[in-house]
C-alpha cells in the first residue's frame, strides 16, 4: 500500500491505513525528534503524538502532495516546542560551526571505526546548540530541506536562516584555518 | 568513501534509535483512550483555568510566588528560605609558582557562586598563556555540580610580569545540610576543600519581589508572522528568557519587543529584571551584542515625562546574551512617580540582499579561463559592477566592484544556486580598497565533486548590520505606597 492509499483508509477510519505509514516512516521520524531533543523516549512520544494527530486530522491531508516532507517537518517542530518548553537544553557553548565542520568534513572516512567516532563527536556538536539551531541543522542536512522551505517551516525570514547559515560557514572557515596554523 | 551529512546524521541517531522500532503498539492503544481534548470538553471548570491561564499570558501579567529573597553584593538576588552559606575566608593553593585562590564562594537555593582567581602564570612570547580549564565543583561524595553560568574573566599583566586571572562561575545549588564542596582547579592545579558557614545576616540586603504587572507596546512589526496549519503553527514564536532560575521559556504573545519579567523592591529602589526578544518578526535577525557595555539601553520616564536615571544591574542579572533575545535589569530610585515608561528606540539588525544572475561556461571550460562581464547590479541599495569569472581547478572566482560609499563591515557569500549543501561554499574573499574610486572585491566557490558547467545561476548574497528603529515600550506602574 502506498502514502495516498494509505491515507485514503485513514480518512476512511481504518486505522491499518496509520500502521502503513507508522511502519513506513517511524524511524526517520523518531530519530530526526531525537537529534533536536536528543532524549530518546521524548523523541518516541513527540513521533506518536504527531501521528496520533494526523490521523485524527487525516480528513484535512491531501493525498496527493508527498506525505513525507509534511510528517518530518510536523516532527521536527513539535520537537523544537518539547525542548523549549521544557527549557533543559539551552547550552552556554553553542557551537555552530564545530558541527559543520563535521557535517562538511572534507576527509574521507575510510573504517568503520572512523564514521563511528564522527557520528558520536557530531551528536555532543548537536548537543551543545541551542534548539533552534538544532532544529536548522537537523532541517538542513538530516531532512535535506532547501532554505526556502526552511524559513516557511519555522516561520522566519528567508534572510534570517541565510544569515544563520552564513554565520556558521564564516566561523567554520576561522576554525578551519585556526587547526592548519596549529599543524 | 566520502559520507553525506544526512548519513553522518542517521549513524548518530542510530546509536540512540535503532532500525527495530515498533511504535505502532502503542499509538493504537492511545487512540483507544479518552484524549485530554475530551477531558477539559466534559470538565468546565478545568477548562474556564486552561483559559485563564492562557489570559495570564496574553496580558503580560505574572505573579510573584512568595519567596524569600535578599541583595547579596557581587552576586545578586538570592533566596533565603534555606539559608545562605558562604566561605569563611580566601582559600589558596601554590604549585610551582602558579596559585589558585578561591576568593568567594556563595550557595542558596537557586545556585552556587564561586569566584576564584589565578596568579603567577607565566608569561609568554605570543598566544594565550593559561589553559582553558574550567574550573568545577564536586560534593564529597565525588558527584560534580552542574555548571549554569559564568566565565570570562580577565588577564591582568604587566611588563612581561607573571600574569592574573581572576573569573567567577555559577553552578547548581548544593543539596541542603552539604557543608563541604570540593573546588576542582583548572590545569592539573591541587583541588581545594570549602568549607560552608552561615552567611551573617547583615550580608543580605531585603528585598520583596513583587506582582509583576505591565503594558506592552510592540513596534508594528508583528504582522510579517505566517499562520499556518494546527499542525505546524507550534514553532511560530520563540520564547524570552526568563531572568528567574531556573530557565522557563514562556509565549511571547506581543512579537519581539521588551518584557519585564520580575520586579524587586528594596529599601531605597526598584529593581526591573526583564528582556527584549527578537520574536522572528522583524525585517532582520536583531544584532544583540557580546557585552553589557553593547546590548542596547533604553530610556525611563515617569509619569510626569521626566527623564528617570537608573543603573544597569549586571551583578543582579548577570550578562545574558542569547542568539535571540538578552536580559537587562535596572535599578530605579524611590520615590517613582508612575506610571514609568521604558522605551527603547532603535536596534540593529542584520540584513541580507541576494543577487542572482546567470552565466554560461560553455560545455567544456577548463582551469584558469576567465570570462568578463561587466555586469551592473545592486545589493543592499548600492551599485555593484561584476567584473570578472575565472574558472578554477576546483571551483569558479568572482570578483566585482563598488564605489567608495560602501559602508565597512559587510560581507558577502557566494553560492551557485541549487546545487546540494555538500558543495561546498567560498573559502577565501578579499576586500582591497586601495584602488581610486572603487573598492575592489573576489570571492571563490569551491567544490569536492565535479565542478559544474554550463549555464549556472549564481548567488551573491551581502550582509550587513543597519540600523532599526521602534520603539518598543513598555509601561510599569509601582505598587501604591
Amino acid at each position: 500500500m502506498d502514502d495516498r492509499a494509505a491515507i485514503q483508509r485513514m480518512k476512511n477510519s481504518k486505522i491499518n491505513g496509520l500502521e502503513v505509514l507508522v511502519n513506513h516512516y517511524q524511524v526517520k521520524a523518531v530519530r530526526a525528534a531525537f537529534l533536536v531533543t536528543h532524549d530518546e523516549s521524548l523523541a518516541e512520544d513527540i513521533v506518536q503524538e504527531t501521528f496520533i494527530r494526523l490521523y485524527r486530522r487525516s480528513q484535512h491531508i491531501d493525498e496527493t502532495r508527498p506525505f513525507e516532507p509534511y510528517l518530518m517537518r510536523s516532527v521536527v517542530n513539535a520537537a523544537l516546542n518539547e525542548v523549549r518548553r521544557d527549557g533543559k537544553s539551552v547550552s552556554l557553548d553553542a557551537d555552530p560551526a564545530m558541527l559543520e565542520t563535521l557535517l562538511t568534513s572534507d576527509a574521507s572516512v575510510e573504517t568503520q571505526v572512523e564514521f563511528a567516532q564522527l557520528s558520536h563527536e557530531i551528536l555532543n556538536a548537536l548537543s551543545k546548540l541551542t534548539p533552534r539551531q538544532r532544529a536548522v541543522i537537523v532541517q538542513r542536512y538530516y531532512l535535506e530541506m532547501s532554505e526556502l522551505e526552511m524559513a516557511k517551516d519555522l516561520t522566519i525570514a528567508p534572510g534570517t536562516i541565510k544569515w544563520l547559515l552564513h554565520a556558521a560557514r564564516t566561523r567554520l572557515r576561522d576554525l578551519l584555518s585556526s587547526q592548519r596554523s596549529d599543524q | 568513501m566520502k559520507k553525506t551529512p544526512r548519513e553522518y546524521l542517521d549513524a548518530a541517531a542510530r546509536t540512540h534509535v535503532s532500525d527495530n522500532l515498533n511504535l505502532y503498539p502503542r499509538i493504537a492503544a492511545q487512540l483507544e483512550k479518552v484524549t485530554f481534548t475530551g477531558t477539559l470538553r466534559a470538565r468546565p471548570v478545568l477548562m474556564a483555568f486552561s483559559i485563564l491561564c492562557a489570559l495570564t499570558l496574553v496580558t503580560g501579567v505574572a505573579y510573584a510566588v512568595g519567596r524569600s529573597i535578599g541583595y547579596f553584593p557581587g552576586v545578586g538576588i538570592v533566596e533565603q528560605s534555606d539559608g545562605i552559606y558562604i566561605l569563611a575566608e580566601p582559600v589558596s593553593v601554590n604549585q610551582a609558582g602558579i596559585m589558585v585562590t578561591v576568593n568567594r564562594l556563595v550557595a542558596d537555593s537557586m545556585r552556587t557562586y564561586v569566584a576564584y582567581r589565578v596568579d603567577g602564570i607565566p608569561p609568554v612570547d605570543s598566544g594565550f598563556p593559561i589553559c582553558t580549564d574550567s574550573p568545577g565543583l564536586a560534593l564529597p561524595d565525588g558527584s560534580l555540580l552542574n555548571f549554569t553560568g559564568g566565565g570570562g574573566g580577565g588577564m591582568e599583566s604587566y611588563g612581561g610580569a607573571a600574569m592574573s586571572f581572576e573569573s567567577s562561575l555559577t553552578f547548581a545549588p548544593l543539596p541542603s545540610q552539604t557543608r563541604k564542596v570540593i573546588f576542582i582547579s583548572p590545569c592539573q592545579m591541587p583541588v581545594i576543600e570549602l568549607l560552608l558557614v552561615p552567611a551573617p545576616i547583615n550580608m543580605v540586603t531585603p528585598a520583596t519581589e513583587i506582582e509583576v504587572t505591565y503594558e506592552p507596546v510592540s513596534s508594528n512589526y508583528i504582522s510579517s508572522i505566517t499562520p499556518t496549519d494546527d499542525l505546524q503553527t507550534e514553532i511560530s514564536t520563540p520564547e524570552p528568557h526568563l531572568s528567574s532560575l531556573p530557565i522557563r521559556p514562556t509565549n511571547v504573545p506581543n512579537g519581539s519587543g521588551l518584557y519585564l519579567d520580575k520586579v524587586i523592591e528594596m529599601e531605597n529602589s526598584y529593581v526591573l529584571m526583564g528582556n527584549f526578544t527578537d520574536a522572528g518578526d522583524l525585517p532582520g535577525p536583531v544584532v544583540m551584542g557580546q557585552s553589557y557595555d553593547s546590548i542596547y539601553k533604553p530610556k525611563i520616564e515617569n509619569a510626569l515625562g521626566e527623564t528617570v536615571s537608573f543603573r544597569v544591574r549586571q551583578d543582579i542579572s548577570p550578562v545574558t546574551v542569547w542568539t535571540w533575545f538578552y536580559s537587562w535589569a535596572y535599578e530605579i530610585p524611590k520615590p517613582v512617580t508612575g506610571p514609568l515608561k521604558i522605551t527603547l528606540d532603535q536596534v540593529n539588525i542584520h540584513q541580507s540582499d541576494t543577487f542572482q544572475f546567470q552565466f554560461d561556461t560553455g560545455p567544456y571550460p577548463g582551469s584558469g579561463e576567465q570570462w568578463e562581464l561587466n555586469l551592473p547590479f545592486k545589493l543592499g541599495g548600492y551599485d555593484y559592477v561584476i567584473d570578472q569569472v575565472q574558472m578554477l581547478e576546483k571551483g569558479y572566482l568572482l570578483k566585482w566592484h563598488s564605489g567608495i560609499d560602501i559602508p565597512e563591515r559587510t560581507s558577502f557569500s557566494l553560492t551557485i544556486h541549487d546545487l546540494s549543501p555538500s558543495m561546498t561554499e567560498a573559502s577565501g574573499g578579499m576586500e582591497d580598497r586601495r584602488p581610486n574610486n572603487r573598492i575592489k572585491y573576489a570571492r571563490n566557490f569551491l567544490t569536492d565533486e565535479p565542478v559544474p558547467t554550463g549555464i549556472l545561476t549564481l548567488e551573491l548574497t551581502l550582509y550587513q548590520t543597519v540600523p532599526l528603529p521602534g520603539p518598543w515600550t513598555i509601561t510599569w506602574t509601582p505598587p501604591t505606597p
